[in-house]
């Protein structure tokens, strides 16, 4: 009897990374009982302790929720009710996450990540906005409560075996929810899309190189660009005046240098980004706009988003949601439709603090000592032991790595500077844009909408069945003199400082431009015009310059036109670059007989799923640019490349550029042709190694590139998708690259009557892997098809793609 | 035999009524009960505990599995397969029922021989 309780006991909990067997075998308590049908948990009649009234839910033949109640309230209550139905894990795992709270679920290997987003702050600003809502804005609060309210009715009607499955493996429970949750999910995304940084790496090439070769190099407006704000555009404000620039620009050492590097970072991806884009009635066969929205995100499983209709007397939305949070955050209503990219300006700037001494509690600013504040961060094990850790907080922010040596989770980040970022800005009420975006009827409502909103900041395309289409650059903008953050900045002096902002009726914007359409993708906001600095760098120019040529030809448009368009896999770089390289190539014989150079020649320059030649340019270009550069940096440390942009510049119009020469090589002198030829032949070589030769299908675009969905636990391959066949690429329009790529794809025409809409995810409505409705979508999503959208006028309209119907009662009194 | 049959039988019924209500292990209280009435020798507890422990498993895991679109069970198989090469080689869900059925069957006759080592006490 004692081994069969040693047994049992020893079965009931989890070993190391082995699962607790007895819980995950037993039939119908462990896996097996993820095991559903299309209707499960989605019919039938519930009474919850939390309505006012009596609320609907409609699931369509996708799995969506179309929820319609009877106040605003209950509204929110139920979607966050729905949300947890199908996605808890997913929202409880990202709160831990943001939290820095991994290593009581994963165990120790999360202690860096954890780290690091705790020593950002994120938790405590999360702490910090919550705590101002709920004495100040009894709206949001309000707001969050209900939802958190749906989510904890849903957890408390759980028993252990309905909890699900990834609890079981990782043998955990879930915790109850709460409006800083919310927040702390908004703050992933602040994370997310905020807080790329080149600091580091320029004031590294700043201390070797010197500011005029970094100005040719690194210039503040790329040579091909298509601005958001169509060039011409006028800015209808007065400016504030720019804070002057001082004259020591940027952090130096005792020697007057800008500083030493210790670690070699790895370059940030830049493959987040995202398009959006609308055009107006003069361009579409309905003669009203039509709009389009692709988020660029980290695929993953569960999926990103979650699809929603909302429907309460004030408002009627549909769209996609993150779970976890409020509202509708890309959709449409009857009469509007937005969607989002990011901005991506630089709202991250680092600050040298010099300390006092070793016990820091003082540093150096404005000529005085100032008091620095120590916060502990403990981290809990999953053995139950702690890991306690101090972060040390100036009026910049956290000193985010404070001691030489110590591991660092973002090795761009340098050690003994102050980071100042948006993303720990605890003023607005983001959330507030998005609930009065769901009920916005015209471009008024959008506008007087975006005011709430401060980060991260985001491109907000807009368009009505008034037939006004517009666009807007929106959040919080600090304002800064030409080239703040561009290096390093110092913590002691007030110059250096964000000096105040820019109003928020200042950001660019544009409305009914004559051009007749409205669009971004991450590129630069706005041509050089415009009289405040954002940041020198965004996102590489290609994929705007072929939307907006396409939009510009669009006639007629119609949803077809407009999702050929978002699976648009033609390469603007090869056109750019490609005649010229193939040129340079064709004086040697030998490489022109090489049937890697045939496939070149004569590819079409689309990224299409089996096409070599675009395998071969997405890898030699990569090669060509570290090629060219990385021979005159890679003794600075962590050094950030000149952009793609330069890179072609560099190539097309200096081909005598002594850049070209192998600062390595002492007695030769390399030529454009030598780079050319060898990263040309060096990529051959490591297809080679890596594939095989090009023969069948080795070398398709497809399968090289690789595209992944994969669950949110590294280890649980077994519930990702790999090998997803598609096209496209980082600069291209269709932006699915191995591991990024467009988490939902949204397509809408506005009508007088009622819009029409299609969408998708990769992935699917449930969070559970034995659910029909876990990954779905993909098939589709690979082929560039998308899904029309249910959208029901009332709580009455029958659909034929209806499926079933859950009834949630209030409790009598 | 007969006899055997019928106190399997018996384990499935009252195993299955446990499982509804309680944690996962209830259902062991079945064959420990069911062996400590009527399975006469240690041995023979340990039997008829396994079979009806692991045939109540079998059972129920075959029934959900039924509606099944996604190969959940592959999922699994590749979850534990990872770590233990050597399952590897087995197709599909077959580790999976392995590691089920070992497990129900030792919980399960180790319960039915506590339980009918009890009766002799």
């Amino acid at each position: 009897m004692l081994l069969v309780s040693v047994l049992v006991y020893c079965l009931d909990r989890s070993w190391g990374s082995l699962p607790p067997l007895g819980k995950l075998f037993s039939p119908s308590h462990g896996f097996f009982a993820h095991i559903e049908g299309p209707d499960a948990g989605r019919k039938g009649d519930l009474i919850l302790p939390g309505l006012r009234d009596m609320v609907t839910v409609h699931y369509d033949d996708n799995g969506v929720p179309h929820v319609f109640a009877g106040n605003d309230l209950d509204l929110y209550y139920v979607q966050g009710f729905v949300t947890a139905k199908d996605r808890l894990w997913q929202m409880d795992f990202q709160v831990l996450a943001a939290a820095g709270r991994l290593t009581e679920v994963v165990g120790n290997v999360a202690l860096e990540v954890d780290r690091y987003h705790r020593r950002l702050g994120m938790a405590k600003t999360a702490a910090e906005i919550i705590e101002r809502l709920e004495q100040q804005d009894s709206l949001s609060f309000a707001i969050l409560q209900a939802y958190a309210n749906g989510v904890n009715d849903y957890i408390a009607s759980l028993r252990p075996r309905d909890y699900p499955l990834e609890y079981k493996i990782l043998d955990y429970k879930p915790e109850a929810w709460s409006p800083y949750r919310s927040i702390l999910m908004l703050m992933n995304m602040r994370h997310d899309l905020s807080t790329g940084t080149d600091d580091y790496r320029m004031s590294n090439l700043l201390a070797k190189l010197g500011e005029p070769v970094l100005d040719n190099l690194f210039p503040f407006y790329p040579k091909w660009e298509s601005p958001i704000i169509p060039e011409g555009t006028i800015w209808d404000f007065d400016p504030l005046d720019l804070p002057p620039v001082p004259e020591v620009k940027l952090a130096l050492d005792s020697a007057g240098v800008p500083l030493a590097s210790m670690v070699n970072a790895p370059a940030p991806q830049p493959q987040i980004g995202s398009n959006n884009w609308a055009v107006s009635g003069g361009k579409s066969a309905t003669g009203l706009p039509i709009l389009s929205n692709d988020p660029h995100l980290t695929l993953s499983l569960p999926s990103i988003w979650y699809q929603i209709q909302l429907s309460a007397p004030d408002v009627n939305v549909c769209g996609v949601s993150l779970p976890g949070t409020p509202a509708v955050i890309i959709g449409f209503n009857k009469d509007i439709a937005w969607g989002v990219t990011n901005v991506g300006l630089d709202v991250m700037d680092f600050y040298r603090i010099q300390f006092r001494d070793g016990s820091k509690q003082e540093y150096w600013f404005d000529g005085q000592w100032n008091p620095v504040m120590a916060r502990q961060e403990i981290y809990k094990q999953k053995d139950g032991s702690e890991v306690v850790d101090t972060v040390y907080y100036t009026h910049h922010g956290p000193v985010v790595y404070d001691e030489p040596n110590e591991r660092q989770y973002r090795r761009d980040f340098p050690v003994g500077y102050a980071m100042r970022w948006m993303g720990n800005d605890n003023k607005g009420a983001d959330l507030l844009t998005f609930h009065y975006l769901n009920r916005s009827k015209d471009y008024e409502d959008y506008r007087e909408a975006l005011t709430y909103f401060t980060s991260p900041a985001q491109n907000f395309v807009f368009a009505s069945n008034e037939d006004d289409i517009a666009i807007t650059s929106n959040g919080k903008f600090p304002l800064k003199w030409k080239g703040q953050g561009r290096y390093l900045l110092d913590g002691t002096m007030p110059e250096h400082d964000w000096q105040g902002w820019i109003p928020n009726s200042h950001n660019p914007t544009v409305r009914n431009p004559e051009r007749g359409f409205v669009s971004s993708a991450n590129q630069f906001p706005t041509d050089p015009s415009y009289p405040y600095y954002l940041d020198w760098s965004f996102a590489p120019s290609s994929r705007a310059i072929r939307i907006n040529e396409r939009l510009d030809f669009m006639q007629e448009a119609t949803i077809d036109s407009l999702n050929s368009l978002l699976n648009d896999n033609f390469n603007v770089d090869a056109r750019l670059v490609l005649p010229d390289l193939l040129a340079t190539l064709a004086v040697d014989d030998s490489i022109t007989a090489m049937l890697e150079y045939q496939a070149l020649a004569v590819w079409n320059m689309e990224n299409t799923p089996e096409e070599v030649g675009a395998t071969l340019f997405e890898n030699w270009i990569p090669a060509l640019r570290q090629d060219i550069w990385y021979d005159d940096m890679e003794a600075m440390g962590p050094v950030k490349l000149p952009s793609l942009d330069r890179t072609f510049e560099l190539l097309l119009e200096e081909a005598d550029s002594e850049w070209f020469d192998d600062s390595r090589t002492e007695d030769i002198v390399e030529t454009k042709f030598d780079i050319v030829r060898r990263s040309f032949l060096k990529t051959i070589d490591i297809l080679r190694e890596d594939y095989g030769e090009m023969e069948g299908d080795n070398w398709h675009w497809a399968k090289i590139k690789n595209t992944t969905i994969a669950h949110l636990v590294p280890n649980f391959t077994m519930f990702s998708r790999s090998g997803v066949l598609n096209g496209g690429g980082g600069g291209i329009v269709n932006a699915s690259s191995g591991r990024h790529g467009p988490s939902w794809r949204m397509v809408v025409a506005l009508d007088a009557e009622w819009p029409q809409a299609m969408g998708l995810f990769p992935g699917g409505q449930s969070g559970n892997p034995g659910s029909p409705y876990y990954d779905n979508m993909i098939d589709n999503w690979a082929d560039g098809i998308l899904n029309p959208l249910v959208f029901l006028k009332d709580r009455d309209e029958g659909d034929a793609r209806l499926r079933s119907t859950m009834i949630l009662q209030p409790k009598k009194k | 035999m007969r006899n055997s049959i019928f106190l399997i039988l018996l384990i499935l019924i009252i195993g299955r009524m446990l499982d509804l209500i309680g944690p996962w292990w209830l259902p062991l209280i079945a064959c420990f009960g069911v062996c400590a009435w009527k399975a006469g020798s240690g041995w023979r507890g340990f039997w008829i505990g396994g079979f009806g422990m692991a045939l109540f498993w079998l059972g129920t895991a075959l029934y959900l599995e039924n509606r099944d679109v996604t190969g959940l069970s592959g999922k699994i198989s590749a979850l534990f397969t990872g770590n233990i090469p050597v399952l590897g080689v087995l197709p599909g869900s077959v580790p999976v029922y392995l590691i089920l059925l070992l497990i129900a069957f030792l919980l399960g006759g180790l319960a039915g021989l506590s339980g009918a080592n009890l009766r002799k006490l």
